[in-house]
């Protein structure tokens, strides 16, 4: 058997995310201003352990009418600053799905022309409506993100809280079990909010520490006021 | 006086405890705060504990070793002490020490973390940028201090009889200080099993005992238990990572069966000598201690401890030895007698003459884009502030983020406010530059210093030749020209 060679440039797999964040007009007030206390706390969790930034690399895309990488894919501990949103505009989930896609295409050339090798992406999708765009045209999106011909298409988990619509998330997620989320009914979305980032916190911590063990998994979060879609098997 | 300190290892009420705040939680239990007594924290189980077990590991120190290596112990281990009972008389947890606060690092940020092994595991650059921490470099003499001060506590829990072995030597578990010189503290020693002299586990074979992924002995199958000579691995293991400033990763490839070459690098002037050169027994060491394929033959901890005494000496650091000697008590003990190896190792450790790492990039957060879309069509762009904090003041030139359409643009809005926060933006933008120019003045070793103090002074010229030229405009008609 062929000796293998390791140097001091050896670095793990790293296991990007992509938070996906609906900044629609509806998410004004109380809402968005959740979301800006909430992602420092994200950032000084996450960036702030050695051993998690060292695998886990993130990245935010924002998305009304238009979406918007606010945060290029990074290593947390290795940013100056996270952005502030703020809310305006309609809800276009194709313009998110078609700009993750984009994005996840680029980062990934990017990253492998630096020798870091990825496990498969995670997008982690927040919204508080339903798309507002023509439905044939986010599905035609959602199709191409979620594409089995495209390699590099991601995990996605998402969460939904105040009008979003439980059958579209879970068509969001590709139908697949315990990756979709709705908040329960009446729940505030500023209480929805820190909880959900908190879970997702540790939903990260808890997959940067699978990646050590050498097979990376998506850990879904613990979510008191959320409950999980259920979503039919195929036949 | 507390009642764990007076009763000097046996067992405390948990209705006499004063519990405190949560620190931490885990699959086994909690652990708490005790206002009363701060140099102790107390572990919380799930379930109760067997009170034989806790009877001999909350007494091993005072039954199995000298005083020197007591001392040894008792500075650089948590080592339990006192069983807790609840109210049924059952082993509810344990009394463990609290690491002390010099066991923690103070981040840019202002907030303090628990100096975990992951800090040395990277090029120092990395962490100096991303927290605004000074490591020493790889290979530095504090860096042989630190896995010194490890294979002492280590070579105390091998000479105790009986033995102990911990298991569980991971970045979490093994804080490091160079405050004091350099110095290291074991946490999470309830994970530790004692063992005959054949190596035999002496205590209940249903315990699971944990190891942490990346920090692991993969000799042991999954599911095991670590054995006696899992430390020995573990010991071999953070010397690489903590002296090479390098994660190193290769358990899964062991496991896998390949044969590994590591090349470590090492500044010339280190490489030249004889105890660190190609060759140099502390690579045989190295070789042997990380083996799979004979994990028998892995060297003790007191091989270890003589090795990098004679290169701590070598390398002129002497003093760093005597520091860690005044933190943990006790000089030198006996050398140790280093046996032949039986076979070839399946590692094979090269040192390399050490090359520049890459230096870390930072990312900065994608402004608002400034464009005539934007600035006509407010409701179609989510406009997006820096949040204070961070690196300092917030980058000045607005990146393009890549965008992609929607739904079509709603009708134009007033111009005005959109003017009035392009100028705003432009004069914030003026400023930050500004400000970025002076910290680059002022600290030579700031990111892009040329690049940014270029555009600063083409910026400030432009400005300057255009006020000019309208002064110029203005004044003329009142001079006759």
């Amino acid at each position: 058997m062929s000796t293998t060679n390791v140097s001091v440039e050896e670095r793990y797999s790293v296991f990007p995310f992509y938070i996906c964040l609906d900044i629609s007009a509806s998410m004004a007030g109380s809402p968005i201003d959740a979301v800006n206390h909430q992602l420092p706390i994200l950032r000084s969790k996450l960036g702030e352990d050695p051993a998690v930034a060292e695998v886990i690399r993130l990245g935010i895309v924002t998305f009304s009418d238009v979406a918007v990488t606010v945060l290029p894919l990074c290593d947390l501990s290795l940013v100056e600053a996270l952005p502030e949103v703020s809310a305006q505009g309609r809800t276009s989930y194709a313009a998110a799905f078609d700009h993750l896609r984009q994005t996840i295409e680029d980062d990934y050339a990017r990253s492998r022309a630096r020798g870091d090798r990825w496990y498969r992406p995670a997008v982690i999708f927040i919204s508080d409506g339903r798309p507002t765009d023509d439905t044939d045209r986010w599905k035609a999106a959602l199709e191409r993100l979620h594409d089995p011909a495209w390699k590099r298409r991601p995990n996605v988990l998402a969460f939904g809280f105040g009008d979003a619509d439980p059958a579209v998330l879970a068509t969001v997620t590709a139908s697949k079990p315990q990756r979709a989320f709705i908040a329960t009914e009446g729940a505030e979305p500023s209480r929805i909010i820190p909880e959900l980032i908190s879970g997702l916190i540790q939903s990260i911590v808890s997959s940067s520490a699978s990646v050590y063990s050498g097979s990376a998994e998506l850990v879904p979060p613990e979510l008191p006021n959320m409950t999980a879609i259920s979503v039919d098997h195929l036949d | 006086m507390t009642a764990a300190r007076r009763l000097q290892g046996a067992p405390v009420r948990l209705e006499d405890l004063r519990v405190g705040g949560l620190l931490a939680e885990g699959g086994e239990g909690k652990v708490y705060q005790l206002p009363l007594q701060p140099h102790l924290v107390y572990k919380s189980y799930r379930r109760p504990l067997d009170p034989a077990i806790v009877e001999e590991l909350v007494s091993w120190p005072r039954r199995a070793l000298d005083t020197q290596r007591r001392a040894t112990v008792a500075a650089a281990a948590a080592w339990p002490e006192s069983a807790v009972l609840n109210t049924e008389g059952l082993v509810a947890g344990l009394l463990v020490p609290r690491a002390p606060k010099r066991y923690a690092l103070r981040h840019r940020d202002g907030a303090t973390r628990l100096a975990t092994l992951s800090y040395l595991t990277t090029d120092p650059a990395h962490r100096a940028v991303a927290y605004g921490l000074q490591l020493p470099s790889p290979a530095g003499p504090e860096r042989f201090g630190l896995v010194y001060a490890l294979a002492r506590l280590l070579e105390a829990f091998d000479a105790g009889d009986p033995r102990v072995g911990h298991g569980d030597l991971s970045t979490k578990n093994v804080l490091w200080s160079l405050q004091r010189g350099p110095e290291v503290f074991v946490i999470d020693c309830d994970n530790a099993e004692r063992f005959d002299r054949s190596g035999r586990p002496l205590g209940d074979p249903g315990r699971r005992r944990a190891m942490t992924p990346n920090w692991d002995d993969p000799a042991v199958t999954r599911g095991s238990n670590p054995t006696v000579e899992s430390d020995r691995y573990s010991l071999a293991l953070i010397f690489l990572r903590v002296v090479g400033a390098a994660n190193f990763p290769m358990q899964a490839r062991q496991r896998s069966g390949e044969p590994i070459s590591v090349d470590f690098p090492l500044p010339p002037e280190l490489l030249s000598d004889a105890l660190l050169g190609p060759g140099a027994p502390l690579w045989a060491l190295c070789e042997r201690g990380l083996s799979l394929s004979a994990p028998g033959e892995r060297p003790p901890a007191s091989a270890w401890v003589a090795a990098l005494e004679a290169v701590l000496d070598a390398i002129g650091s002497a003093q760093v030895m005597r520091n860690v000697w005044a933190a943990q008590g006790g000089g030198r003990p006996s050398p140790a007698v280093i046996r032949p190896l039986s076979e070839e190792s399946d590692v094979a450790i090269r040192p390399v003459p050490a090359e520049a790492r890459p230096q870390p990039k930072v990312t900065r957060p994608v402004t608002a884009p400034f464009r005539a879309r934007a600035l006509l069509n407010p409701q179609t762009m989510a406009t997006v502030r820096l949040a204070s904090g961070g690196f300092g003041p917030p980058a000045p030139a607005p990146a393009w983020g890549v965008q992609t359409g929607g739904a079509p643009a709603p009708p134009a809005a007033p111009l005005m406010p959109e003017v009035r926060a392009a100028a705003r933006r432009t004069a914030r933008a003026w400023l930050g530059l500004h400000r970025r120019a002076l910290r680059a003045l002022l600290f030579a070793q700031s990111q892009s210093r040329g690049r940014t103090l270029a555009l600063c002074a083409a910026i400030d010229v432009s400005l300057a030749i255009a006020t000019m030229f309208m002064l110029a405009m203005l004044t003329s008609p009142f001079i006759g020209y």
